[in-house]
């Protein structure tokens, strides 16, 4: 028996050590690369810092052109660069130069020169030029891409010298600006070194991706975490502020907030609405809206050619019998605003703020009672062919606001006799219900524009209908259509806002949806960094200024350049100084090494600047004498004891589990003993 | 002579047993609703031709009878396939999470089996009395209590509360992406397994302590037992040497039917803790839609299971001949 037990324990043992051995695998080589040292621009306050980023999606790619969902772009986006992004200008929300320093477009908005920065590398060394950008844009248009739809304007692109770029379009294009180059998806220049003469889809750089952006790939456990570290080389100079951020996936959403409480991550993606409050009493937790000028709009889609929903009137006492306010107050959160019409009124003059219908549920029976559906015995109404007024509302299960929601629904719509019955699915099967075999009812979905109402021409445009498209409502109207073609020849702001509140009204009018909403959503970080929001759109803006507290006022740039001046210098003259003190100013340099490689500039520095003071007072006296120097070495506070005065969990972690394990094998063979007498 | 032929007829077994849970599942995963695109796809809208460029280079436009085979030959070459979320080989998705999962199911099943075979000895030792009771008791709670809520409260107390241990995942920040194992990471993984592996291992505590109090308990009662007690010999000596070791195959079987589904891992557990487990990736590739991951993780599962019982088998049959015939 005794053997029994030790040889469980021992196959135990060598078991964990194998696999934590397995478990590490190779990895990537930390290695330092030499920095210029004239650096003196300081946009960080502080540097360094590992910024730990927590949401419920890992990120299905990250090749930015192949890239579709939010978890995806957003760690694109620290990877690679694009020609220009959405940004807050003077506290407005316009366009910032990425790797666009001056851009402009021609009078005729045919023609869009951007010249570029000159001092842009990609991560593995090679120079960012025009012949990467050109290869990049020239892919949408040769490639199928996700979306590739929006440069199909591009008649071709040019390049005068390395680093300009000429986009001449076929024809002038409202849109191409704000959601081919700029949305929330900017689109990301990819080297064409790696790229070219290979397949986009299968090429190995997909998984492990080089780019010009403030942080470099190291490494990306799938379902887990994409470990990215600072850019030394970075065209922007001073930044990034931090030196690594982690982007650790979590299976739910209680999980991760239980992580930001705890101080396990530092920033969360997003904070559902339920959750809001409880992060809001999170000691030390901030909250802040994802987005500005998104235009996200909640509302229920209504299946409008299904009997009795195809009727205009039906379609319409829904929409009276829904009160926005309650909704959003009781299970979405009591945040963002009730919402009118299709286009959110962040998008300004492009929507009509009087559209849309107010809650009159009086009005809306009135409107049933006319068209001569009458109320059951179970005060639910009936048309007149027998057809019961009992709707599905699908969500998508696990989606606690619409569930909640989804009830409240229930309630109003009871006061009109209607029925409503909530259902959940996942989403796959959701989609391909409402999408592709129009088996819906109605159904809780969601739409943004981003800066340009065409976004929605997927949505409420009649040649959008066909299975699988978003226009899943199946809205059909030959006016909307006229005036949305039209809308597409002209370049003129004032006059297509005009036609899109036309668009607008005449939508609201058919009723083919429920606007519910005008989304804001939040996310959540812990106080110690700052930096918060880095931009108008935070899945689409480089985290390259969020700053660490408790990071070094001395900059990366600044440690790195002292190091290796001591380490130059000290090669210079090492012949002159005396074996033990070279030794002694050797070991600082390592120290110094050290600490950078660790993230600590401030010790880093300091430990190079006590190098150099050495080499200096080792080198003015002619031939110290053997006795003195070595002591007062050692009187001096030398880094060796700083170092040793960190505490160490580690160790007592070490003694915890020591005695926990002698005390395991002491009970085991006081048990064991005793069986023997 | 007889215990290779034996032998080779059960592997000879093993192979059509495999071909028919990878058709079954095959049939299983792809009657499901839902379109693998749709995930892919999410609420964004995806040009029409990349989506169907994405159907043909993922086979999913062919009849599925086509798939089927295409599939079928492709395992056959000891290929399973491309994972149609990372667009990165099947193979390496499931071997970047076999560790985590195999060092959770390791640990939890080694200490919870370790400790409920000495419970349940005790148990049958003294039965009928005080330390019988406790441990049926004991044995009760750890089967009916769910996983997700000890596991839940295990976090709120000594994460959150106490701040003892870390509440997710399976490595610090500071030691992702390191280059080799340190004493150091290997103190983190360790510290980051304790709650996993005590919830988990709670789960199977109980099962080992019932069955190996009951098959015990049955044993001593035999007649050879109260022979050995006639013949004058110690109580601790008939019940290792005599009675343990005639119910230590039942107990190897129990072993192996839990080591077998061990790459599974535990959905649950592994969910509650952000354990980069299989449990997880099971779970997410199925929301996903994800087919060559799910039926490529449920053949390595039905491997190993088969192989276990295969193991098992050849055990029992080197420790009792009557097995061979």
């Amino acid at each position: 028996m005794k053997r029994f037990i030790l040889s469980i324990a021992v196959i135990i043992l060598i078991s964990i050590s194998i696999f934590i051995q397995l478990f590490i695998g190779t990895s990537h080589e930390l290695g330092l690369a030499t920095v210029q040292a004239s650096e003196q621009n300081r946009p960080c306050p502080r540097y360094g810092g590992v910024l730990v980023i927590g949401r419920t999606d890992d990120s299905a790619t990250l090749n930015p052109l192949l890239t579709i969902d939010d978890a995806s772009f957003m760690v694109a986006n620290q990877i690679f660069n694009s020609l220009i992004e959405r940004a807050f200008v003077d506290g407005q929300l316009g366009y910032k130069g990425d790797l666009a320093e001056e851009w402009n477009m021609s009078p005729d908005g045919m023609t869009l020169y951007f010249k570029l920065v000159r001092n842009a590398t990609w991560h593995d060394g090679y120079p960012l030029t025009a012949e990467d950008v050109k290869f990049t844009l020239e892919l949408y248009l040769k490639e199928s891409l996700p979306q590739s739809a929006f440069f199909r304007v591009i008649d071709h692109v040019e390049t005068p010298d390395n680093y300009t770029v000429i986009i001449k379009l076929k024809q002038p294009s409202p849109t191409f600006v704000p959601l081919a180059l700029a949305f929330w998806r900017n689109h990301m220049i990819i080297p064409k070194h790696l790229y070219e003469g290979t397949n986009i889809t299968t090429n190995p750089y997909n998984l492990k991706p080089i780019g010009s952006g403030p942080f470099k790939f190291v490494e990306w456990k799938k379902g887990d975490y994409i470990l990215l570290e600072r850019n030394e080389n970075y065209f922007k100079a001073g930044l990034p502020c931090l030196d690594k951020i982690i982007f650790k996936v979590f299976p739910n959403t209680e999980a991760m907030l239980k992580a930001l409480s705890t101080g396990e991550v530092g920033a969360v993606t997003l904070v559902p609405e339920p959750n809001l409050e409880e992060v809001k009493s999170m000691p030390g937790v901030k909250l802040f809206p994802i987005f500005t000028g998104l235009g996200l709009v909640l509302y229920i889609g209504i299946n409008t050619q299904k009997y009795p929903l195809n009727i205009k009137e039906v379609r319409q006492a829904l929409n009276y019998a829904i009160n926005k306010e309650e909704i959003i107050k009781l299970a979405l959160g009591n945040v963002g605003r009730p919402q009118r019409g299709i286009f959110s009124s962040e998008l300004g003059p492009f929507h009509d703020p009087t559209v849309g219908y107010d809650y009159d549920p009086d009005k809306a029976n009135q409107i049933l009672d006319s068209l001569g559906f009458k109320r059951g015995p179970d005060g639910i109404r009936v048309t007149p062919n027998g057809t019961r007024l009992s709707f599905r509302l699908f969500f998508t299960a696990g989606d606690l606001p619409r569930m909640r929601a989804s009830e409240i629904v229930k309630e109003q719509f009871k006061k009109i006799g209607v029925e409503i019955i909530p259902q959940s699915y996942d989403w796959p099967t959701l989609k391909e219900m409402i999408t592709v075999k129009y088996d819906f009812d109605l159904v809780w979905f969601g739409h943004a524009t981003g800066p340009d109402p065409d976004r929605l021409y997927v949505y409420y445009h009649g040649s959008q209908i066909y299975p699988g498209s978003w226009n899943y409502i199946r809205y059909n109207n030959s006016e909307v259509n006229r005036l949305w073609d039209l809308s597409r020849t002209i370049v003129d702001q004032n006059k297509r806002a005009e036609i899109f509140r036309q668009i607008e009204r005449i939508v609201m009018e058919d009723a083919p949806v429920i606007p519910v909403q005008e989304r804001v959503l939040y996310a959540a970080y812990r106080e110690e960094f700052q930096g918060f929001p880095p931009g108008p759109y935070w899945y689409a803006n480089h985290l390259e200024t969020i700053w660490w507290t408790k990071g070094s006022i001395r900059s990366p740039a600044e440690a790195r350049s002292l190091i290796l001046n001591a380490s130059n210098i000290l090669t210079k003259v090492s012949s002159m100084i005396p074996g033990d003190i070279l030794d002694k100013i050797r070991s600082l340099i390592e120290q110094a090494n050290q600490s950078y490689r660790e993230g600590n500039y401030d010790r880093a520095y300091e430990l190079a600047s006590q190098a150099l003071s050495q080499i200096e007072s080792a080198t003015k006296t002619p031939t110290p004498t053997p006795l003195t120097t070595p002591t007062e070495i050692i009187k001096t506070p030398t880094p060796t004891e700083k170092v040793s005065e960190k505490p160490g969990p580690d160790y007592t972690l070490l003694i915890a589990i020591t005695v926990i394990v002698i005390i395991v094998i002491a009970l085991t063979s006081y048990v064991i003993m005793r069986r023997r007498r | 002579m007889g215990l290779a032929r034996y032998f080779v007829k059960r592997i000879l077994f093993s192979i059509p047993l495999i071909l028919i849970i990878i058709t079954i599942n095959f049939i299983l995963v792809h009657i499901a609703p839902g379109d693998p695109l749709s995930y892919i796809v999410g609420t964004e809208y995806v040009s029409p031709e990349y989506l169907q460029k994405l159907r043909s280079e993922y086979g999913l436009d062919r009849p599925l009878w086509e798939r089927y085979f295409i599939y079928i030959s492709k395992v056959l070459q000891l290929d399973l396939g491309i994972s149609y979320r990372f667009r990165e080989p099947v193979i390496n998705i499931i071997l970047e999470r076999l560790p985590a999962t195999l060092l959770l199911m390791l640990v939890s099943i080694g200490w919870s089996s370790a400790v409920g075979i000495l419970i349940g000895v005790r148990a049958a030792k003294g039965y009928g009395r005080a330390s019988d009771k406790l441990a049926s008791t004991l044995a009760s709670i750890s089967v009916s209590i769910p996983t997700f809520w000890l596991g839940i409260i295990l976090i709120i107390v000594f994460g959150v509360m106490l701040r003892l241990t870390p509440t997710q995942g399976m490595l610090s920040p500071n030691f992702m992406g390191a280059r080799q194992l340190t004493p150091e990471m290997m103190i983190d993984i360790l510290w980051h397994l304790i709650l996993p592996t005590l919830t988990l291992g709670t789960v199977y505590l109980g099962t080992y302590i019932r069955s190996v109090r009951s098959l015990l308990v049955d044993e001593l009662g035999k007649e050879y037992i109260l022979f050995a007690h006639a013949k004058g010999l110690g109580s601790s000596y008939i019940l290792w040497r005599y009675a343990f070791r005639a119910v230590s195959p039942s107990i190897i079987a129990l072993l192996g039917l839990n080591l077998g589904t061990m790459l599974a891992g535990a959905t649950l557990t592994e969910t509650v803790f952000a354990w980069p487990g299989m449990g997880r990736l099971i779970y997410e590739s199925a929301i996903a839609r994800d087919y060559p991951v799910i039926l490529g993780i449920f053949i390595f599962i039905a491997i190993s299971v088969v192989l276990t019982n295969l193991i098992v088998d050849m055990i029992n049959a080197i420790l009792d001949p009557r097995v061979r015939y």
